[in-house]
This record gives structure tokens, sequence and C-alpha cells, in this order.
């Protein structure tokens, strides 16, 4: 009854952020959506219309599935450290006994402050043969330097260091949030109980942080699988095109070969990819309910029905 | 009742979106086109006309009018920096006309041009387009063809080359390109004077007049400084010496692989088997380094360079004319053509094709001029300090007169790259010409699915 | 003993990390006193001479101190704008049971989902449609439909904020913007802060919209001021290298003050849960 006669309320809260979607975001999207059926003269912006043919173009093009393939190499190659190493750092920032840790979480961010154009500089010069920075490291060990630029696995593998190493920090950033929300008498509770550091972990932390690893975890593979600047930036040239990205794919046809038609079917093709691995993702975490999930779900019911 | 209202609101928001984008792409090019027909024509007519009664009137008046009485104000974007000497010039002789410079810097530039120009709104009277994506651009009747300012006769004196990059594929004059930047080998004079015997310029040339003898001269250079030196950074840079000499292999929308690109093909994997050739990727570290350390003879490069270590090879440096010549990376400057302002965007670009400013633009910021009789004209007695004193522009004016005066299209720079990086690629990974051949056009099919191909 | 050890260990690891994160910042800091030269071809580990160089070549043409301007005002203006509604929206995801719910939560997913670059024609031919080009307001206003932080902020307030809280001030009969604003945004200030430094550093850093929707260089931002000493063919490396560390200094800055917010206020979170 209470929850009814609030609910009205709702609409005037999503008002403000709907109303300017509906303007200024999904505007431009529908309007993509009806150039992605078009051509676009370059100048005159005039559109032919021609059915299908981009999509078309865009399905018989092996180069376009050759991008999804390069992009999910170098996804899964960055995703997994980084996930990992800001996972694991945040936990350490979060000892109490952890001197250093303002200093710290400072630094690790350092990193996404830095522009895509340093990156390139940087890491293109970092791993360039035979005598980037790696190179000399790999010499002074006694071993042959490694021409990462012409060899299709280690110029992805590149490529996937340099968005590990500038998003991990990002990642720590809400770790820590998730890390945060999380009452200090349970943890307290829990030790008093005997629990492990180990089972803190595993039994109260990540449970309990379950909203934000989602997060998390969605916005890693929606953004991750719009790699573009470290594509773009780091090499100019590896074999095989092996470096470039779906959305590198579809900025050369829009911005560089000026179709924008066909610019626009590929970004669709995008959207379905990364909405298949979108839900695939929810759907195997929306599956595991932990307790705290059905408590939650059963306080949530129970609040509806009043 | 409050999701209906909902989906009414949301499925009504859709409709007026989506026929807000039909309307946009119905409607513009409607209203656009008598609006263009209309400006033109007149123009058209008034050039064609009285090209020859109203020109010379306007050149009196440059000369009888007192400069200073001009006035006026014009805005003009670029994507350079450099176009803030250009305008500071041309207020040193005309006070009074101000120009509104917007410089937008990065790669995004003509995507700013190209939304402006689309939506005709807001754009400026003057814009420089970048050699690299020009030609997709000048065909639009949105940029002004510059008969109306009578550009044939002021860059009459123009190398060839220069003029015929200035047109559209109709043949007509629609942006002002008034600097050349010829392609050239750097070489440093000591390392040349010790592996070929000569730092003087013409005798390098005359040394050195088809790959065969590069790739004879590289192999002896190697095995003389026991595989420390080499003569020639890579493959990829051979491209850069032929592609203009070459028929463009993309023409009227049709691809052609003529003979010389495919020898081009060959003379490129001769060179990779070769000892002559350091493989450095252009640009690098690596490359740049080795030339300054003079374990790098050749760079092949455009006339400006930020790659020179100029603290320890200041006087050092020197440049020799390629068995073939090209240029790298111009820059036009084109007029809108829907602007009430067109007499003084002519004025500005009049200006900047004179003779007197070539002149300043060399002796003030060492930019190549785009005028034969200038260039020739400075060479006399020029000498460069930090090349050594030689006479740069002599070289210069050598390499501006050889280059082909091909008009560019879309395809033109964008293929060769592509032909640069299959070709490089494939022969790295031991394929025959058949299959290389067969890569690029694949990868020109997806890129320009319009292209016909045999 | 072994705790010691352990403890050694996990400093170790996590200085490793933090050089390997600095690195950026030193070779941006170094090289910003180089020649160009010197910045390509080689791997600098002392500084150079040609600070005073690049930066008078940087500033040569542009007003460093009006874009710093520019910028800060407008990453003000953006981030509480932005958070405030996306909050809103959030806050009516998590916490309120209504019809089209579900439906328009996928809409903000999906959305999320497309990628951005191209939808910059469309914008920009309605910006123009809408004579709002060359306006702050177009960079300001339709950053409120900021999915991510809607889906942020929603995922957040389900772990962070009880029902019961809110539940309980209905009970007292408190006005509903007044439970937003008294009970909701408090509890969740990690987020906000989280969140707000997200906005104000993409906003601060923001390059191709603003290039886009600006014509007049007195409105220009610090992006796009510094953009001016690049281009294609001319890139000035050391001149470029000494803009971005006057860019990256105010967001260092912030940065800074945030991380200590998001780490102080663990305790009122925590409190008011518990």
């Amino acid at each position: 009854m209470n929850a009814k006669k609030r609910s009205k309320y709702a609409y005037f809260y999503i008002a403000p952020f709907f109303i300017v979607f509906l303007i200024f975001s999904l505007f431009p999207i529908l309007y993509s959506f009806v150039l992605s059926f078009c051509d676009m003269d370059v100048l005159s912006g005039k559109f032919t219309f021609v059915g299908i043919t981009n999509y078309k173009r865009m399905v018989e093009s092996g180069y376009f599935f050759q991008s999804i393939g390069n992009t999910l190499l170098i996804w899964i190659m960055s995703i997994i450290p980084q996930l990992t190493i800001a996972f694991v750092l945040s936990l350490i920032l979060s000892n109490k006994w952890f001197r250093g840790k303002f200093l710290l979480r400072n630094i690790y961010y350092f990193p996404n402050l830095v522009t895509p154009v340093t990156i390139g500089l940087l890491f293109g010069a970092l791993f360039s043969y035979p005598g980037g920075a790696v190179n000399n490291v790999i010499s002074m060990l006694g071993l042959e330097a490694v021409d990462f630029q012409n060899n299709q696995m280690l110029a992805r593998m590149v490529i996937a260091i340099a968005i590990c190493w500038k998003n991990f920090g990002y990642n720590i950033i809400y770790f820590t949030a998730g890390i945060n929300s999380i009452s200090e008498e349970v943890m307290e509770a829990a030790q008093v109980d005997g629990a492990n550091g180990w089972q803190r972990i595993t039994k109260i932390t990540i449970p309990l942080m379950k909203p934000i690893l989602i997060y998390v975890m969605v916005t890693s593979i929606i953004g991750g699988l719009q790699i573009f600047d470290e594509s773009k930036l780091v090499f100019t040239s590896v074999p095989g095109n092996a470096t470039t990205t779906m959305v590198k794919y579809m900025y050369d046809s829009a911005f560089v070969r000026f179709q924008f038609g066909y610019g626009a079917a590929v970004a669709y093709g995008i959207f379905v990819i990364i909405a298949f691995f979108s839900l695939v993702s929810l759907r195997v975490t929306g599956d595991k309910k932990d307790d705290y999930g059905k408590k939650r779900e059963g306080r949530r019911s129970k609040l509806t029905r009043k | 009742m409050k999701k209906k209202l909902l989906a009414v609101l949301l499925s009504a928001a859709m409709t007026v979106g989506i026929l807000a984008g039909c309307g946009n792409s119905k409607t513009e090019p409607k209203q656009e086109a008598p609006a263009a027909d209309q400006a033109a024509e007149p123009e058209d007519t008034a050039a064609a006309d009285q090209a020859e009664s109203e020109e010379p009137e306007t050149q009196e008046e440059n000369a009888e009018v007192d400069p200073a009485l001009v006035t006026g104000e014009i805005t003009y974007w670029s994507f350079t920096d450099y176009a803030n000497n250009l305008v500071k010039e041309f207020n040193e002789v005309y006070p009074n006309v101000t120009i509104d410079l917007q410089v937008f810097g990065g790669d995004e530039y003509k995507t700013k041009i190209l939304t402006a120009l689309q939506s005709q709104d807001g754009v400026p009277d003057l814009f420089d387009l970048e050699e690299g994506y020009i030609y997709e651009f000048l065909d639009s009747d949105l940029i002004a063809d510059l008969s109306y300012m009578n550009i044939d006769e002021l860059t009459k004196d123009y190398y060839e080359f220069q003029r015929a990059s200035m047109k559209d594929s109709n043949g007509n004059f629609k942006s002002l390109l008034f600097q050349s930047s010829p392609v050239a080998f750097w070489y440093l004079r000591d390392a040349c004077e010790e592996w070929l015997g000569t730092s003087d310029p013409d005798e390098i040339s005359v040394m050195l007049t088809d790959w065969d003898k590069i790739i004879a001269k590289g192999e002896e250079i190697y095995e003389k400084s026991n595989g420390e030196v080499y003569l020639w950074p890579g493959m990829g840079e051979m491209v850069k010496v032929n592609a203009f000499s070459y028929d463009p292999l993309v023409r009227d929308g049709k691809l052609e692989i003529t003979d010389d690109w495919m020898s081009l093909i060959d003379n490129m994997r001769k060179m990779y088997d070769s000892k002559a050739n350091a493989e450095l990727g252009a640009w690098s570290s690596e490359w740049a380094a080795a030339w300054n350390e003079g374990k790098l003879l050749f760079r092949v490069m455009p006339s400006w360079d930020f790659f020179t270590d100029w603290e320890t090879n200041k006087g050092n440096v020197g440049v020799a004319a390629p068995f073939d010549a090209s240029y790298e990376g111009g820059t036009g400057v084109c007029v809108y053509n829907n602007s009430d302002k067109k007499d003084l965007a002519a004025l500005f670009l009049t200006y900047i094709a004179s003779d007197d400013f070539q002149k300043v633009n060399m002796e003030n910021y060492n930019q190549i001029p785009a005028s034969k009789p200038v260039c020739d004209e400075l060479a006399e007695n020029f000498a460069a300090e930090d090349f050594g004193g030689q006479n740069l522009l002599a070289t210069y004016s050598v390499i501006c007169d050889k280059i082909a005066g091909i008009t560019p299209d879309k395809y033109t720079r964008p293929t060769q790259n592509l032909f640069s990086k299959v070709v490089s690629n494939g022969i790295k990974e031991g394929q025959d010409n058949d299959t290389i051949i067969e890569n690029f056009k694949k990868e020109l099919k997806d890129q320009y699915p319009e292209v016909i191909m045999d | 003993m072994k705790k010691t050890l352990c403890r050694i260990l996990v400093y170790l690891f996590a200085f490793f990390v933090a050089a390997a994160a600095f690195y950026p910042f030193f070779v941006m800091i170094i090289s910003s006193t180089h020649d160009n030269y010197n910045i390509v071809a080689k791997i600098n580990v002392l500084p150079g001479d040609k600070l005073k160089d690049n930066f008078d070549r940087l500033t040569q043409n542009i007003d460093l101190t009006r874009g710093i301007l520019n910028s800060l005002m407008l990453a003000v203006v953006v981030t509480v704008v932005q958070n405030y509604f996306t909050m809103m929206a959030a806050y009516a995801f998590s916490k309120f049971q209504f019809k089209g719910k579900n439906f328009l939560f996928s809409v903000v997913l999906v959305a999320m989902m497309l990628p951005g670059q191209l939808g910059i024609i469309g914008f920009y031919k309605e910006i123009q449609a809408l004579k709002l080009l060359n306006k702050y307001f177009t960079l300001i206003i339709p950053t409120i439909s900021n999915c991510f932080a809607v889906f942020f902020y929603k995922q957040f307030l389900d772990g962070a904020l009880p029902n019961e809280l809110i539940e309980a001030a209905v009970v007292d009969g408190c006005a509903e913007l007044r439970i937003f604003h008294r009970i909701a945004i408090p509890l969740v200030i990690p987020a906000l802060v989280t969140q707000g430094v997200m906005t104000f550093i993409g906003t601060w850093n923001s390059y191709l919209t603003p290039l886009i929707i600006l014509n007049d260089k007195k409105k220009f931002t610090l992006p796009l001021m510094i953009a001016t000493v690049r281009d294609a063919t001319h890139a000035d490396y050391g001149a470029q290298y000494v803009g971005m560390l006057v860019s990256v200094v105010p967001m260092v800055i912030v940065y800074a003050f945030a991380s200590k917010i998001i780490m102080e206020k663990i305790a009122i979170g925590a409190a008011v849960k518990g």
C-alpha cells in the first residue's frame, strides 16, 4: 500500500535522467541506426538508402570477424590480470596494519590520468625492437631481443599489458568503495567466531561486495570490448592486422575512410557482440544466489508487500 | 495506466527522433542544392564572363589601394599552429583585416570540419585541410572553385605537381598549397664521407640511381663495417620514393597494378633479403638513434623533421635527391563556397600565394616555396648552416621539378600506404607475389568495396 | 615470524606495482625537459634543460590560464549536475517498485553497450538544429544521461542503503525529497565521491565533444588548447609533455583529496548500517 503510493515518486526521480537521455542519447543512437541502412555523402551529409548492404558487407568482410577475435584475445589477456591485481591490492590497502595506503592508492591511479597519446608513445618505445627498454632488459638477461610488433600474439599481449596497466587503479577505486561499504562489526564478529583471513575474504568480503563486483565485471566487459586508443596508438602496423579491434575497425571505416553508413552498421554489430557477452555474464552471476542475496530478496519482497 | 502513458511517450519520442533523422536526410539536401546553385551560378558566369576584364582590375586595385585601408573580418580554421605565422605575415601587409584564427589540433580536426560543413552552421570562411584526407573533401560544392580569384594566373609559376595537387577530380582548382614538401634522402655528412666516399649531395644522387645500385652499395658497406652500418632504413621507405612516379594504383575508381608496382615488390624483397636493409620501423626510436649515430646512412624524409639530434649533428646533415621524386604531407587552404566574405578570402589567398609571401615563408619559417622562380631565385647563394652550408633550395628545386604532376584522389595516398603495409608484411612472412597481390586486393576490397577490380 | 615475512612480501608486491604505475609520470616529467629528438630516440633518465623552451612553445599561441579556468569550471559543474541526477535515477531504481522499472533499467544497460564514437555525427546535427552549438550548456546537460553512473549507483545503493532505513523514515512521515537528501545521499558519500572523481577526470580530459561543439577559442578547454601543439605531421612532443604535466596536476590534487574521503567515510556508512 505504502510502497504503491510511494511509487509515483520514482517517476519524479528518474524523470531528469530519462528526459535528457531521450533527447541527447537516444536521438544519436536512432540516427546512427537509420544511417546504418544508408550511404552518406561525406560533405553534403546526403543519405542514400541502400537497404541491408552495409550489414551484408560487414558479415561478408572477414576483417570484421577477425577484429572480434582480436578484441576477445586482447580483452582476456588484459582483464584477468587487471581484475586480479586490482582486487588483491584493494584487499591489501584495506588492511589496518598497512602503512602508506594513501600514497600508494594515489600512485596506483596515476596511469589512468595519462592521455592515450602518451600511452601510445610510451608503450611503443618500451616494447620497440631491438632497442626498447624491455628488450634492453631481455638482452641483459642474455636472451635474444624480441620483435614484439611483428609477432601477432606478442603484439596483442603488449596492447593487453598497456590496458591492464592503465585500468587496474580505476578498478581499485570501485573495489575499495565496495569493501568500505562492508560493516566493521560484521568483520569483527567473524573474527570473534574464529574465521581466518582467507575465510573472511571468501565468506564475507566477496559475497557482500557482490553488487559492486557485478558492476565492475559488466563495465569491464562493456568497456573492455570497446578497446580503441591503445589499438590505434601503440603499434602503427602489425602483421595480419592482429591488433585491430572492433572499435578500431569501425573508427577506420567511419572517420578515416568516411564511410559513415558502414561505420554505423559496424557499430551495431559491435553492440550485438557486447550485448551477448554482457547478458551471459549477468545470467551467470544472477544464477548463483548466495545467502546474502536471498536474504535481501526476501527483505525486499516483504517491504513491497506492506 | 502509467505504463501505457510512458509507452506512448516513449514511442512518440522515438518516432519524432526517427522522423527527424529522415527529415534531415531528405530535406536538407533539397534546401541546400538550390542555395548552392544560386550561389555558384552568378559567380561562375561572372568569373567566366568577366575573367579578363575583372581580374586585372582587382590586381590594379591591389597595386593602387593602400593595403592599410582594407578592412574586414574573416574566420579561418586550421589544424596546425603554423597557421599563426600566415596570419601574422598577412597582417604586416594588411593591418586592418582581422583574421579570427582557430587552431583545432589533433587527429579529430577533420571530424570537426566535416560536421560543420555537413550542417553548414558556423563554417569558417577559410580552412586548412591536410594532404592525407583533402581529396575526400575537394569534390564538394561546399568548397569554392578558386577560379573566382584567378588562381590559375596566381599559381602559374608553381611546380607542376603542386598545381596538380590543388585540383579536384574534375580538374578545378579547389585549394591552395602554398608550400611544397618534397621527399629526400637525409644523411650525415661524416658518415657518408666514411662509407660512400663523398658527402656531396649531387655525387650521392649520381651514385645511387636505382634499387640494384643501392642494394649493392649497401651490402658493400655492411661488409666493410663488419655489420655495423646499414645504408637503407626499411622496405616501407622504398614505396615512399617510388610511389608518385608510378601510375596511381587506383584511377577513376579502378584498380590497376602496373608492372612498375610489381617490380617494386621484387625490389622490396631483394632489399629485405640483402644486407643493405636495417628494417627499422619508420619514425621509431631505434631508427632515429641509428641514423644520428651514423649506423644508418639514409632516412627518407619530407622537408620537415624532428628526428635529427641537432645538438650533435648541427652542420653535419645533408639532403640528397632520390632517383625518383615524391612528396609527403602538404596543407591545402580552402574557401567555403557559401561564405559571404569570399573577396576577403581571396585577398588572403592572393597574399599567401604571392612571391613576396613565398620568400618570407622560406626566410622566416624554412618552408620550401611552391613557386619555381621563387625557389630558384632564393637558391642563388643560398646556404643552410645546419646542413653544412648545403644549398638546400637548389636540391629541393631539382626534386620538385621531377615530381610527376599527378592529381591525387582519395585513393592515392591510402592505397600507397596499404601497398606498403601488405607487401612489407607479406615479404616478411615469405609470401610470393601472387599471394601478396591477393591479400592487397582483399584488404582494399574491404576498405573500399566500390573500387573495380578485375 | 610467519606474519612478518608475509607482510614484507605484501609490501614488496605493493611497491613493485606502485613503481610500474609511477613510471609514466616519471617519463612525462623527464620528457618535458628534453627536446623532441631526445624524447623520440632515447630513454631518458635524467632531466634535460629544455623545459623553458618547451613551455614557451606551448604557450606561444594559447592562453593557458583561461584554458585551466574554463576546464575547471566545466568539470566542477558537470560533476555536480551529473552525479546529482544520476544518483536520483539510481535511487528510484534501487529503492522503488514501479511499473516499467525493469524495461527502463534494461534501456540503461543496453545504452551502455553501444560504442559512443559514432553517435557524434547525429549528436552534432541535433545540437545544431537546436541552436546549441558553441555553448557550455551542450557540454553540461547531456552528461546527465550517463548510464554507467546510474548503474554504479544502483549497484551501490542495493548493497549499502538498507531498505529498513527508508521504510522507517517513511513511517515517520518524512518527505520524499528529504529522505533522498538527508538519508540516502549521506549514506552513499563514498560512492558519490568515487563516481564524482571519475566524472571530474573524464570531463577534465574530454576532448572530442568540446572539439566538435566549441568554435570560440575563448571558450576552449585545456585539452583543446594543448592539442594545438599536436597534429598529424608536426607533433611537438616536448611541448605536448609540458601540456600534459600542466593538465595532470589539478587531477592529481583532486584525486588525492577524493581518495582521502573515500577512505575516511568508511566508518559513517558502516556505523549506520550496523
